[in-house]
């Protein structure tokens, strides 16, 4: 069993600094070990640092770096939000495509024949239509906040939503044919109030390095006849992760 | 600076103990128990099996702390079903980096790249000069603080830039 070592905070963190960029003694490699077995927390800054160490040991790598602490914080944009939470981990799941559709509750009923998905789910083969009507995006959805964690073996993911609105959440796995994932059932309402929606997803198992979301909403505050006009203005909101 | 007290591994039994214990209170903590249980084990496997003539403390922890890290991401790419480990597990004693393994060091540097500018001028301005090698006190001295003062600094713009890369992570 190895000694107790006094080192305080301030030597842990000179330690560390030391061993990122190679630079421990001998004696203070070991002071730094045996503090790594002593206390969990400098445990989980090594466990840090021996990443680190690896880049900083490649001079290109610490140039790229120093270059980058030059930089100014960008403000935060809806997109870099987006790429902020679907960073590897997530990229490592499988491809999912998701595509959202909303329109105010209030809306006139529109009882047209795409709108199946509402009352027959989970056919995957009659949303081929809807997949069609679906495609013209909305310049502004709203939707205030879109977010996705990675919980391990699934993920979850949320929508806030600042009014009631009806929503439809597709999803299409690589090569699939979407399938209606939100409402859940027929018989459940199309149209969660304002709020927080969570939906938690299993990851598939397709082998994919980089995730694919794509999001449609088509405006049927107009009508469906509306939705289905190609509007030169609106730009497909598509993202790929990582960039490339 | 710091008064070295030589704990020699005396009991290699009790070092791979204290090691387990320490890999697996680390894991357990991201991951369920019996997972983390697995994973430690099979860590530490790796380390006596491969690495039988390393018998140093200083040398078993950060090969330790690595094996933990490919066992890990062994595990995620397991869960995930992504590629698969070569059959013999990835070869630690190699120089030659396996290919999936590459890509997750460029994608995690690419993060740390991007966490970076993200950070507070004060944390980007030290770690920029910790880049270019300059001296604690010289930075210090940049910054007029104290050493120690600095560490402090230095160890809240880690746990920033850690947080960063977690966040972009998940």
């Amino acid at each position: 069993m190895s000694s107790p070592i006094p080192v305080n905070s301030d030597q842990i963190q000179a330690l560390l600094n030391a061993y990122e960029f190679g630079k421990l003694s001998e004696d203070e490699h070991q002071i730094l070990m045996n503090a790594a077995l002593d206390n969990p927390a400098v445990f989980e800054q090594l466990w840090h640092a021996t990443r680190h160490r690896e880049y900083l040991s490649n001079s290109n790598v610490r140039q790229k770096l120093a270059a980058a602490c030059l930089q100014e914080p960008k403000a935060k944009s809806w997109l870099s939000s987006w790429q902020l939470r679907l960073g590897v981990p997530m990229a490592a799941a499988a491809a999912l495509a998701i595509f959202l559709t909303v329109r105010p509750a209030v809306v006139t009923p529109i009882g047209e024949p795409k709108m199946v998905p509402m009352s027959s789910p989970p056919a995957a083969k009659s949303i081929s239509s809807a997949d069609v009507l679906f495609a013209t995006p909305l310049p502004s959805t709203p939707i205030s906040e879109l977010q996705f964690e990675d919980l391990g073996p699934s993920l979850r993911f949320t929508a806030t939503l600042p009014l009631s609105a009806t929503l439809f959440i597709f999803r299409r796995l690589s090569g699939q044919s979407p399938e209606l994932v939100w409402p859940p059932d027929a018989n459940s309402t199309a149209a969660p109030p304002g709020g927080k929606l969570q939906l938690t997803f299993d990851k598939t198992t397709d082998v994919q390095f980089r995730v694919f979301v794509s999001l449609r909403g088509a405006d049927l505050r107009r009508g469906p006849a509306a939705a289905l006009t190609a509007d030169p203005d609106l730009q497909m909101q598509s993202f790929r992760f990582p960039n490339e | 600076m710091f008064s070295a007290t030589h704990s020699p591994a005396a009991n290699r039994d009790e070092l791979f103990t204290r090691i387990r214990r320490t890999v697996f209170g680390f894991l357990r903590k991201r991951h369920p128990e019996s997972e983390a249980e697995d994973m430690t084990q099979r860590a530490i496997l790796v380390v006596l099996e491969r690495y039988p003539h390393i018998s140093q403390e200083a040398d078993l922890i950060p090969l330790a702390v690595r094996c933990a890290q490919f066992v890990q991401l062994e595990e995620m790419r397991r869960r995930r079903r992504l590629v698969q480990p070569p059959e013999d597990g990835w070869n630690l004693a190699s120089n030659e980096t396996p290919t999936e393994e590459k890509l997750l060091w460029n994608a995690r540097l690419e993060q740390l790249y991007k966490a970076i500018p993200q950070l507070g001028e004060r944390c980007r301005d030290i770690l920029r000069q910790r880049l270019l090698e300059a001296q604690t006190e010289a930075i210090a001295a940049s910054l007029q603080t104290t050493p120690a003062t600095l560490y402090v600094w230095e160890s809240r713009c880690r746990g920033s830039l850690q947080k960063l890369i977690d966040t972009r992570a998940n």
